[in-house]
């Protein structure tokens, strides 16, 4: 499965609530705060196989499926 | 001596004029700009028709123009009444009209706006480009005294309905005096403002800041999410002070980022809103013994803070909060039968247009020969011998969820709105990871296809008070046929 759906069905999940499209703000909507935040990152972490450099994370790329697919990509490389 | 809120900006005005009031986003604004102005704005919205007591809504996101607003608003003589932006249109449908507001100030694109056109209409910073001019310079007559209200924050209220608490400009004055000579807070402060306007934690930060001619740095709440970008934002700005509800500090302390070496120009961190977990708090007095840590407590009704606990080491009981501690300047607080009560310059003027409320909760001091209005907290508590109270729990349903202050009807009332539930009852339960408090809400359905609870909760009540779970099963009942919160409770705790 792509990082995007995986992601995307991991917050959907976590938070029973339902993610529009990959650019919804999700800080904005609430489905990201810091309950969520923190189970996102320990899966991204195990999921991927890479480690969540806290220092990098901003508002600007880590507020929507596609910004965080991005980044996670990018720690991938 | 102030006497209204705003002259704490003409005073500071007068010491520091060049030097910046507020940075937010990279920008600023001095005080001597500030001052100039929130007077153009306060002659503008006196044109537009604002007298003396009218409730003006602020529903922006946090911004220079949203503090020029609150002083000009107060300049008018008029009240503010903070919603924000994150309120989902049906809450806002529901305040806009309760405080009888005819201006609603915004900084948004117009289509994007709820309709308020049978209340009241909007002004619009986006659009009114013509605010600011030097025609408006003309100094202001203030016609309030030290009792009339200044602002008015609305929370969650038990039944659905959210209600006011009028907070006066005698109320901010003291707790404000008081606040600056008790921590020596002075014009080299760099102040954190991280609380959002419509709490009333951001009435210690903006009016201590404007007091002594320290500079606020608005913290927007999205940035709270992200430790590193937060660190680094409290650091860039040399912040000398923080002030945040404790949930703030556990996150930043679960990120592994907070070390000895970091913060370093912090000297004052203040809490409020709900208790700190012990376990993080020791934690964070650990690593940085040299930083001065204080509990503060007090509803929203009685002023931000009505008590505060100096924190001198690391607690060792980890199994306590550390206490709420005891009485601010010009402020009683007492307990009847494990109830806490608070007297003197810190209660306020009561629940905007809800006199029964109002009745319920400020009562007439129910001591033998006292005199006065004192309010009834809710809140448990316990006396120790050194004279410092201990928070103990609520007498009824309202919770605290990172600070917020939620009464669980609230959320039960929204969920008997959807058209699909046949049962509903929200509980709180400990949260291991946050140290704090989580909503779950237990539903009985009338049907089960294509529902969505969470997504149609979201228009009616604010992202913090939708439950972080829903179950659904058939509700357990009391002998006398009331759902079995408890029993909820219990299974919750079971099935986990």
């Amino acid at each position: 499965m792509e990082i995007k759906n995986k992601i995307k069905d991991f917050l959907e999940q976590e938070t029973q609530r339902h993610i529009e499209d990959e650019k919804e703000n999700l800080i904005e909507k609430g489905i990201l705060d810091s309950f969520s935040m923190i189970k996102l990152i320990g899966f991204i972490e195990s999921e991927f196989k890479i480690r969540v450099k806290m220092e990098e994370l901003t508002p600007e790329n880590f507020n929507s499926v596609a910004t965080i697919t991005q980044k996670v990509l990018t720690w991938q490389k | 001596m102030a006497k209204l809120v705003q002259d704490y900006v003409a005073q500071s005005v007068k010491k520091f004029p060049s030097k910046p009031a507020l940075v937010i986003n990279g920008q600023s604004i001095t005080y001597a700009g500030l001052d100039k102005k929130s007077t153009q704005l306060a002659n503008f919205l006196k044109e537009k028709g604002v007298r003396q007591g009218d409730r003006v809504c602020l529903y922006l996101p946090k911004s220079i123009n949203s503090f020029i607003s609150i002083i000009a608003i107060l300049k008018a003589d008029a009240i503010y009444v903070p919603i924000n932006i994150s309120t989902p249109e049906a809450r806002f449908m529901q305040i806009v009209p309760d405080s009888g507001s005819r201006f609603v100030i915004v900084n948004e694109r117009k289509s994007l706006l709820p309709d308020i056109s049978a209340v009241g209409e909007y002004i619009n910073f986006n659009t009114e480009k013509d605010i600011f001019i030097e025609e408006r310079n003309n100094p202001i007559n203030y016609a309030n005294d030290e009792s009339d209200t200044a602002y008015i924050l609305y929370t969650s209220g038990s039944t659905g309905v959210p209600k006011g608490v009028m907070i006066t400009h005698g109320n901010i004055i003291n707790a404000t005096d008081w606040a600056v000579d008790e921590f020596g807070i002075n014009e080299n402060d760099r102040m954190s403002q991280h609380p959002p306007l419509n709490f009333d934690l951001s009435t210690f930060d903006i009016y201590t800041a404007f007091k002594s001619g320290a500079t606020l740095y608005p913290v927007s709440e999205e940035l709270s999410l992200f430790p590193g970008t937060l660190l680094k934002f409290i650091e860039e700005n040399e912040l000398t002070i923080w002030n945040s509800v404790p949930s703030v500090l556990v996150y930043l302390w679960n990120s592994g980022l907070v070390k000895p070496d970091r913060l370093k120009p912090v000297r004052k961190i203040f809490f409020n809103g709900e208790g700190f977990p012990t376990k993080f708090l020791a934690e964070w007095m650990k690593i940085f013994p040299e930083k001065e840590f204080v509990n503060m407590y007090g509803p929203t009704e009685t002023t931000v803070q009505c008590t505060f606990y100096r924190i001198s080491e690391p607690p060792q009981d980890l199994t306590k909060l550390v206490p709420i501690g005891k009485a601010c300047r010009n402020v009683e607080v007492f307990d009847i039968d494990g109830e806490l009560y608070v007297g003197g310059q810190g209660v306020g003027a009561g629940y905007w247009n809800n006199p029964e409320k109002t009745a319920a909760s400020f009562v007439a001091d129910p001591r033998p020969g006292k005199r006065g209005t004192v309010y009834k907290t809710g809140d448990l508590v316990r006396l120790r011998a050194d004279g410092n109270y201990e928070f103990l729990g609520r007498k009824d349903n309202q919770v605290k969820i990172r600070g917020n202050r939620i009464e669980l009807g609230d959320v039960d009332a929204a969920l008997y709105s959807l058209p699909y539930i046949n049962e509903a009852a929200v509980i709180a339960v400990a949260d291991s990871e946050s140290g704090g408090n989580k909503l779950v809400a237990f539903v009985d359905l009338k049907k089960f296809d294509e529902i969505d609870i969470k997504k149609d909760l979201e228009r009616l009540i604010p992202p913090y008070m939708i439950p972080d779970e829903v179950r659904v099963l058939q509700l357990p009942k009391t002998s006398t046929g009331k759902i079995d919160r408890p029993k909820l409770k219990e299974m919750y705790g079971n099935k986990k």
